[in-house]
């Protein structure tokens, strides 16, 4: 009886506790929702009572800029790098976690040493390099890395992840004649979905919010992507920040339905990888 | 129950995805055809789009970079004139980009290095001396010279923001100094003359503690006046004392005794009506960008004359005066400041006479009237402004007008070219009266001097 009670108190105080967590975290994400309802000088009296619903913020925002255009192309960009990203960090991670050449833990160190240099340091070599391909204004400096590799972090995860993975599977598979990129395909790339989906995450987040990337790149404004495009609302003529709110919101709509949709594999991924997203 | 929603949504979404991306493609690989100049006009209505005409291949095809982007308030004026001049043009095509104001300088910053920069860009007066000692700009003097372009034109101080050694290194386009905009309700409800505004800061403390509204739980509801609230520092009070930063010679005068009165004043009228609160009120306004007077928070406030487009579209029965002097040796004009159009020196000629073809264009008497009158932002050339029948029958514009004769240059200094770095933390320890104002501005003058000591060891 008494551990019963005992067991219930601690229930209440740990749902307490993530209800508090909960509300701090959801805050940042009710204020933009409350703010894009408001006009812009209510805006700046923190009330909790919105005076006016007022959806022609949303009109408006969507239609002061070019929204459709600039969500195709941040969609078309998006889909480019999440493909990537899963096929190549895929290929170079199974190659550093399963097979065994000369130099391969030495290259592991150098790939890893890319993570450290920031990108205001590579910014623009890489522009001059891109610049040199003639592939400035194009998509190409975009999405290209997520088919080289798709980055370190990703690498390095799927690596982790199969490592963890029992060797014998690999064995018995060759024993019944599998090739190499048979036993990658049919076997090993099954068993880490839960990475896989974590890694199309973070790329879709990556290149969905990725600002600076299209800013440098692009000088066509019909190439222009949804968060370049949202800069429109904050310039010299002012901030405004209620349709800055609606527009982020509607952004938000898809890496929300994403993150939902993967949530159980993206769990997953993060449980038994062992790495907090 | 998740996992078949999952089930059902990934190949959805995956599919979507690609499908996407596959008419991306196609699009991409035919971006002339109708349909797509069609798109090209956006959501904005009646603003001109970037694309909308392809230039013919006998033109010269120049670029022009600037803060407009797509949705932005000053966008359409900005898109008319260069529509108009490309229409009006047998020689030279303009492609326009606009970039976020906040972006401008992270996109320059990029392609200059690189050489991809546009060959005309709407950049910054104060350091345009700047990119014209580092080389990167033209020096459009002789092409001034061959078409007997009268730089007389524009106003002195804006005219002195561009030459350097005797090149003009760029065309003053929109600019202007400081303004004192005061609220005619509160003065009226605080038993003031709405059309008699302060004229000396002595008048301005006095009106400021009339105006200040304090609530019933202590809490400041309306605040009379604040140095710093608006877009004003400093810097902006500082001219009118007589004070400076530098002398004739150069050299470093952070601490002058008219510096030192104008940060003691500063200082006071900042702290005036409780530190804490006066912090709090002004980090709101400069971190989401909404000013202060136009939320109805402070009576009276310095701003630029940029400003006066907001200010009609207020609703806020407002008034318009110079900024007040001291009653004792006030100096009447503020700092200018605004942005001209540069020229990229691309080593191509043929480039660099078109461009300039479209900057003095863009700075004609004809042109800037149309700036000033439809942006209700003062430009450069100082015949348009003074000549325009609309600013002639607007006694605001008069005000403005009076100022901006009055407007000051600052010098851009090689040798201490960091030396606003290094007085503003010494100006706000000032204000959080960490330091006095005396021992604020004798370590930024210390800071400076080291600057320069150390420009000259390295030259």
């Amino acid at each position: 009886m008494k551990s019963k009670r005992k067991r219930m108190i601690i229930k209440l105080i740990s749902y307490l506790l993530l209800i508090f967590f909960s509300v701090a975290f959801l805050f940042p994400f009710v204020w933009m929702l409350m703010t894009s309802f408001k006009s812009n000088v209510e805006m700046l009296r923190p009330d909790f009572i919105i005076p006016k619903l007022r959806f022609e913020n949303y009109i408006r925002a969507m239609t002061v800029i070019p929204f459709g255009r600039y969500t195709i192309n941040t969609l078309i960009i998006t889909a480019f790098n999440m493909v990537g990203t899963v096929l190549s960090a895929s290929l170079v991670a199974y190659a550093f976690a399963r097979l065994r050449w000369k130099g391969r833990d030495i290259w592991f160190v150098v790939m890893l040493a890319t993570m450290m240099l920031p990108s205001q340091v590579t910014q623009i070599p890489l522009f001059i390099v891109f610049k040199n391909l003639n592939w400035l204004n194009t998509y190409l400096p975009l999405v290209i890395g997520s088919f080289l590799g798709g980055g370190a972090f990703n690498i390095f995860l799927l690596r982790q992840f199969f490592k963890t993975l029992p060797n014998e599977l690999a064995e018995a598979a060759r024993i019944d004649g599998s090739s190499e990129i048979g036993i990658f395909a049919r076997i090993f790339m099954p068993l880490c979905k839960p990475a896989l989906a974590t890694i199309a995450i973070f790329s879709f987040m990556g290149s969905w919010n990725d600002f600076f990337g299209p800013l440098i790149y692009l000088t066509d404004p019909n190439k222009y992507t949804i968060a370049l495009g949202l800069r429109a609302f904050k310039g010299y003529s002012g901030i405004q920040w209620n349709l800055l709110m609606a527009a982020s919101i509607v952004t938000t709509l898809p890496s929300l339905i994403l993150f939902f949709s993967f949530q159980n594999y993206f769990v997953k991924g993060i449980t038994l990888t062992g790495i907090k997203g | 129950m998740l996992k078949r929603f999952c089930k059902r949504i990934i190949p959805f979404v995956l599919s979507a995805l690609m499908i996407f991306s596959l008419a991306a493609c196609s699009k991409e690989t035919a971006p002339t055809d109708d349909k797509t100049k069609s798109e090209s006009t956006g959501g904005d209505g009646g603003t001109a789009p970037t694309t909308e005409d392809k230039a013919p291949k006998e033109k010269i095809t120049i670029t022009y970079w600037h803060i407009f982007p797509e949705g932005d308030a000053f966008k359409p004026v900005n898109d008319k004139l260069v529509k108009d001049f490309n229409e009006s043009q047998d020689e030279v095509y303009v492609e326009d980009l606009g970039i976020s104001f906040f972006d401008y300088l992270s996109k320059m910053d990029t392609a200059i290095p690189a050489g991809t920069g546009p060959d005309v860009g709407f950049n910054g007066l104060e350091d345009n001396a700047f990119r014209a000692e580092s080389g990167v700009l033209v020096n459009l003097q002789p092409y001034i010279e061959a078409d007997g372009f009268d730089m007389g034109q524009f106003y002195q101080a804006a005219r002195d923001y561009v030459t350097h050694d005797g090149g003009v290194y760029g065309m003053p386009i929109a600019w202007g100094n400081r303004i004192l905009v005061y609220n005619k309700q509160m003065f009226r409800d605080a038993g003031l003359d709405p059309e008699k505004p302060p004229k000396t800061l002595e008048e301005l403390e006095a009106y400021a503690d009339k105006l200040t509204k304090i609530g019933a739980n202590g809490e400041i509801e309306v605040m009379g006046f604040h140095p710093a609230l608006g877009n004003a520092t400093y810097k902006d009070y500082l001219y009118q004392n007589g004070g400076s930063f530098f002398d004739e010679n150069d050299n470093p005068t952070m601490n002058s005794p008219e510096n030192l009165k104008t940060l003691d004043w500063y200082v006071r009228m900042t702290n005036k009506y409780g530190a804490k609160q006066v912090q709090a009120f002004s980090t709101t306004a400069g971190s989401t960008g909404i000013d202060p007077f136009l939320a109805g928070y402070v009576a009276m406030e310095v701003n630029v004359n940029d400003f006066y487009k907001k200010l009609l579209d207020s609703g806020i029965e407002f008034g318009i005066c110079a900024l007040p002097l001291p009653a004792e040796g006030g100096v009447r004009g503020t700092v200018g400041g605004g942005f001209n159009l540069e020229v990229f020196d691309h080593g191509d000629e043929a480039k660099a006479q078109a461009a300039w073809k479209f900057v003095s264009y863009m700075t004609s008497v004809e042109a800037q009237q149309y700036w000033v009158t439809q942006n209700k932002w003062p430009v450069g050339n100082q015949v348009a402004m003074e000549t325009c029948e609309e600013l002639k029958t607007d006694p605001n514009w008069q005000v403005m007008m009076e100022e901006l004769a009055f407007a000051k240059f600052e010098k851009f200094i090689p040798k201490a070219r960091a030396w606003w770095g290094a007085l503003y933390p010494e100006l706000e320890a000032a204000q959080q009266e960490l330091k006095t104002p005396q021992e604020a501005l004798d370590a930024a003058q210390k800071a400076v001097e080291l600057q320069i000591e150390d420009y000259d060891a390295q030259n």
